[in-house]
């Protein structure tokens, strides 16, 4: 038995050491094409990696050549480093990790090559125009995190990922499988900190928590009030990290019968208020809970001094071809709790369409919206584009990397030269994140999917992304303790919304609702 | 004892193998012949909850890893080859077969090879539980898994309490990762063992504690799960299942652990028989002219397999198999089987799932406006919105392509991979023009080892033209579909739906058949009589019998006259019709009481629209 034992042995570690030697032959043995066809055209490849800038930090950019052959070698090189030599019998050609980030890493601001060449049945080399891209000085931040989720208001499977950008590992950030079903709508993030994230959940089961991640300590904080006309829709942290605003929606889905896009969404009450988060008190204004309008889509300028929100009457479902925001601002602050005046910094007939999710860069010199024809929703919009506004001088233009289908939920890297979008510019159905470098001057360059190991991954997944954030380090709370803090708020009292008092509950802090000033608005409505 | 000759064989093995050989021949049979796995497979997502796996799928991908996903991606992965019933026929079998062959080890291994006929019953219990048509694979294959680790733990050379602990450790983690609902029966088989064959009680009682914290310590360092779901499914708990399924399901995880139990006190008393403290004299002759007759082999198999078959047929589910057999050969459009199948099933068995698969049968064999009151109805039969599948298929058909694609969606969410809503997915966007989107799901189909030619066929007709003009049945819907864009709160099943439809097209004659058929059904015979000359719109050469049954009642009824369009209400209608009403004298309509108490000759009736008017109770939702 011993002997057998040793045999096996054995002929494990030979067989290792083949491998190995193979390995390290098909490796190494690069290829001496000398005569070959020039074709006069770049080679296909998919996804679209071609004549776009790409973050030095960023994963290999595999891909799949479009072009029939029996052979396939590419050569990647830029300026510096040691070039990248792949042949592959398949048309899926896979970047090894390691020296694909040490050609990056030396070549910050060069130009990348890929020299295509596929051989023909007949043996004979063809060679194809250079594909070249360029890698951007500057980082972008190391994860993404999204939702993904199937097209159906079933939810099921629903989930929080975070994607390492540097690498293909993804983790689970929460799914709802934990929390037996349910929508787990939009999270946020202090400055792309995952220090500070919140997220809000939609459960029959478990009610409406709004998930608070403040420096590595999790709460849930009971968001609803007597006077708030619906659930939490979209959040907005204040830079100084103290106060958070969102948005408070009474959603109705209804049908289109020959639209691209079957189901839409309509608000029937949407009002904006402020969570403070030191005194656990939710207060706002009858400017941005006005029963006439739909007030959507937080977003504070980088200085905290205004929080810019999109606003449109509040019409009829018959009407909501009519659902058109503008883009207004309110000023606020921060420590006396004042508020200002409301003002209109772009109108909804300016851009012929409705402006929503707007985004400031992190230096504030440009806020990123999108426009689509109407609507308060962009998600079920068939085509919405990109906007980019000057904040300076109120410049705006349609950026150039729009498709001709949907793209939306943008948002910025912490450095302010990164832009991440959801688009449906693939296949009109299942939005997927894109990336796009943007440069002091506001130009968009054109935008790369996010890689994958395999290159075809996108082509049969039926499953949408959205809301991309960048953050600069993982979440580390793990998705157990998630869950844990959204069971202990189904088991805490509500809150009580004039003293606030649910003592001995600490995962779910009392929230006081106070107004200031005295707003009868979200009471009259109800 | 085993006799063995000089060359080490023995003929009492050969008889064993003989007889487990015929078992397992049966056993396949019967699975094969009467459960039939491909209904199984078909019935994925419609009538029966459980995974598929195809290799290229996200199936489990984006959930947390939990305790039992080996077994499960195992379990969902052989599910795909029920496509095929000799395939998961003999997956079936197979499994049953290493029950059967892990309970006789672990018989032996406990030293009670008295008791190794036992071995036979985890392959009934698993073909009683197919008889009923539970799923149950991967209980199964985590069953297997669990006696595995039972068999090696119990044969392990060792006796030092540390390292038999150490042992039992690591196979618990081993057990509970991979196969967690049989856990619970690998650590009693494991404890039983340690109790009374080796009677070390230290180790045995080390076994029951430390198997309380392994859900919470392999929690901690493997998964990410709640504590309450890391013991709670431990347990083989199906909402779904019923009693019966409960039953059964228990008995085949309880039976290894209370066999154990029963092997291991029952030696000594074996040994005490053996000493000749046994049965009384007489009895003990009998029994040995039984054991040493030639008959005995045969005796025995013969009543081994009578007793499986006994078995099976007592539980097996004909209801079942035939709701899903409906169900499969509306999936295939075999439509004739279909209503031949549904013919067979009592009028009290009828479900709407069945409602709505007859009808839509009904109509494709142009028999609707002929037959439909032939079988049980209910308005919601129609569209069946309540099954997203069936709604899809219907709706298409029908040319509500986005409402179409709604259900579609929901049935695809619902389970992580069903190829019958990507086909129809894919086919949807096909008909709206969006072919890129059709791509995305024919591409994900195209993994599928079943549909990748169908697939791939469609992609290429998409390559060389991307709305497919050619396609006369593509062109067709098209033809049906709603061009004007509208809104719609929430989901319309009433005649306005049927109406916006013939408004599109007014020769959508499936729209035109269920309108009616909808009016018929609710006895909105007033607005029947209005959209009778429709007919005209389509190539009835005659008046269906259904709705000459309509006109003639409300003629009767209300005294009014019709206008036929230039057609004449057959002599047989006219004659059944003043024969019911002949029949039908001094009875008087009661909705408490109607079909009930309707008079028991104007039964030859039931298969007419005043029949259904005046005494069907119909179905109930």
């Amino acid at each position: 038995m011993k002997s057998y034992g040793r045999y096996l042995l054995m002929l494990l570690v030979i067989v290792a050491l083949l491998l190995a030697v193979r390995y390290y032959l098909l490796w190494q043995r690069g290829i001496a094409i000398d005569e070959y066809d020039s074709v006069g055209r770049p080679a296909r490849i998919h996804p679209d990696y071609a004549n776009t800038v790409i973050p030095p930090n960023i994963a290999p950019l595999n891909f799949l050549l479009q072009e029939q052959g029996t052979l396939y070698y590419v050569k990647i090189y830029s300026e510096q480093g040691e070039a990248i030599e792949i042949q592959n019998r398949k048309p899926k050609i896979r970047i090894p990790m390691r020296r694909w980030k040490k050609l990056l890493k030396v070549n910050r601001g060069n130009q990348l090559y890929f020299d295509v060449y596929v051989r023909n049945e007949s043996g004979q080399w063809n060679r194809f125009e250079t594909i070249t891209n360029t890698i951007a000085d500057a980082d972008i931040d190391d994860y993404l995190v999204y939702r993904r989720l199937r097209l159906s208001v079933t939810w099921k499977n629903m989930g929080m990922y975070q994607r390492n950008l540097e690498s293909f590992n993804e983790s689970i950030v929460l799914n709802n499988s934990s929390i037996d079903g349910g929508c787990i709508n939009c999270h946020s993030f202090l400055r792309n900190s995952s220090d500070n994230m919140l997220a809000q959940i939609r459960s029959s089961d478990y009610g409406t928590p709004m998930i608070m991640v403040r420096n590595g300590q999790i709460t849930t904080v009971n968001t609803s009030t007597d006077f708030t006309p619906g659930k939490v829709g979209f959040t907005a942290w204040h830079p100084h990290g103290s106060v958070i605003a969102f948005s408070i929606n009474k959603f109705e889905m209804f049908f289109h019968t020959a639209a691209v896009e079957v189901r839409d969404v309509i608000s029937h009450a949407s009002d904006l208020a402020l969570y403070l988060l030191d005194s656990n008190r939710i207060i706002s204004t009858s400017k941005i809970t006005s029963p006439d309008r739909m007030e959507t889509f937080p977003e504070w300028s980088p200085d905290g001094r205004y929080l810019y929100f999109c606003s449109s009457p509040q019409l009829p479902v018959e009407r909501y071809r009519e659902v058109r925001c503008d883009l207004m601002r309110i000023s606020y602050d921060c420590k006396t709790q004042k508020w200002g005046d409301l003002e209109t910094v772009l109108t909804a007939q300016q851009v012929n369409g409705s402006i929503l999710e707007p985004r400031f860069s992190p230096d504030g010199r440009f806020l990123l919206f999108n426009v689509s024809e109407y609507s308060a929703f962009p998600i079920h919009q068939a085509k919405s584009d990109l906007y980019l506004m000057e904040t300076e001088t109120g410049q705006y233009h349609k950026l150039t990397i729009s498709s001709d289908r949907n793209d939306a939920w943008h948002s910025w890297s912490s450095n302010g030269r990164w832009i991440v979008f959801s688009s449906k510019r693939i296949d009109g159905r299942f939005a997927r994140p894109f990336f796009s470098y943007v440069d002091n001057t506001g130009k968009a360059c054109k935008p790369f999917l996010l890689p994958q190991k395999d290159p075809l991954f996108y082509d049969s997944l039926v499953q949408a992304y959205n809301i991309p954030e960048l953050i600069k380090s993982p979440i580390r709370t793990k998705a157990k303790q998630l869950s844990n803090s959204i069971f202990a708020y189904r088991k805490a009292p509500r809150a009580d919304i004039i003293t606030g008092a649910t003592p001995g509950v600490p995962a779910t802090p009392a929230v006081k609702y106070w107004a200031e000033p005295y707003d009868e608005s979200w009471q009259q409505r109800e | 004892m085993v006799v063995v000759d000089e060359f080490g064989f023995s003929w009492q093995k050969l008889n064993a193998s003989v007889r487990s050989t015929l078992f397992f021949i049966l056993f396949f049979s019967l699975i094969y012949l009467l459960v039939d796995p491909k209904l199984i497979y078909h019935g994925h997502g419609q009538y029966l909850s459980y995974q598929i796996y195809v290799p290229g799928m996200r199936t489990f991908v984006d959930i947390p890893p939990f305790p039992g996903e080996p077994v499960a991606y195992l379990s969902a992965g052989l599910s795909h080859y029920y496509y095929y019933s000799w395939a998961g026929a003999l997956i079936i079998t197979v499994v049953a077969w290493l029950l059967y062959l892990c309970t006789d080890k672990f018989i032996k291994a406990v030293g009670a090879g008295n008791w190794r006929p036992l071995r036979f019953v985890p392959p009934i219990l698993l073909l009683m539980q197919y008889g009923q048509y539970y799923h149950y694979l991967g209980d199964s294959l985590s069953l297997l898994f669990a006696l595995l680790f039972s068999y090696l733990y119990i044969r392990m050379p060792w006796r030092g309490t540390a390292l038999r602990f150490v042992v039992f450790l690591v196979f618990s983690v081993a057990v509970y990762s991979v196969a967690v609902v049989a856990y619970l029966v690998f650590v009693l088989l494991c404890v039983i063992f340690e109790f009374f064959n080796r009677r070390h009680w230290a180790v045995g009682l080390l076994c029951i504690l430390s198997s309380v914290l392994i859900p919470f310590v392999t929690n901690v360092f493997f998964f990410d799960i709640n504590f309450s779901d890391a013991y709670s499914c431990i347990l083989p708990f199906d909402p779904v299942a019923d009693w019966g399924g409960m039953l059964l399901k228990f008995s085949l995880f309880l039976f290894f652990p209370i066999s154990g139990f029963c092997c291991a006190i029952r030696l000594p008393f074996s040994r005490k028989q053996k000493a000749g403290k046994g049965e009384p004299g007489s009895v003990r002759k009998s029994l040995d002219y039984y054991r040493k007759s030639k008959l005995k082999w045969s005796i025995d198999t013969l009543a081994l397999l009578i007793l499986a078959t006994a078995a099976f047929l007592s539980t097996f589910d004909r209801f079942a198999r035939r709701y899903l057999r409906i169900n499969y050969f509306n999936s295939q459009r075999m439509w004739s089987q279909l209503l031949n199948e549904a013919r067979q099933l009592p009028v009290q068995d009828y479900s709407l799932f069945v409602c709505h698969d007859v009808n839509r049968a009904l109509y494709h064999t142009g028999r609707l406006a002929y037959d439909m009151f032939s079988y049980p109805q209910h308005p919601s039969g129609l569209l069946l919105p309540t099954a997203k599948r069936s709604e899809a298929d219907t709706l298409y058909e029908l040319g509500d392509i986005n409402r179409a694609e709604d259900a579609a969606y929901t049935a695809l969410a619902l389970v992580d991979y069903h190829p019958a809503s990507l086909q129809r997915l894919a086919l949807i966007n096909i008909v709206k023009g969006q072919p890129d989107a059709a791509r995305t799901f024919l591409r994900t189909l195209s993994k599928d080892f079943l549909y990748e030619d169908w697939a791939k066929q469609y992609l290429v007709k998409l390559e060389a033209d991307p709305l497919l003009s050619e396609d006369s049945e593509i062109q067709r819907i098209r033809s049906l579909m709603f061009v004007e864009d509208d809104l719609r709160k929430k989901i319309d099943t009433t005649d306005d739906f049927y109406l916006n439809l013939l408004q599109r097209n007014n020769l959508n004659r499936m729209a035109f058949e269920y309108l009616m058929a909808w009016y018929l059904l609710n006895g909105q015979l007033d607005k029947f009589i209005e959209n009778l000359g429709r007919l005209d719109d389509f190539n009835y050469s005659e008046i269906p019998t259904h709705y000459e049954q309509a006109i003639l009642f409300y003629t009767a009824v209300t005294g009014k006259v019709v206008d036929l369009h230039g057609r004449e209400i057959s002599v047989n209608t006219l004659r059944r019709f003043a024969e019911f009403v002949r029949q039908s004298q001094g009875y008087e309509y009661d909705i408490q009481t109607a079909g009930t108490a309707m008079p028991k000759n104007l039964k030859d009736f039931d298969d007419t629209y005043y029949y259904y008017l005046l005494a069907e109770p119909g179905l109930t939702e």
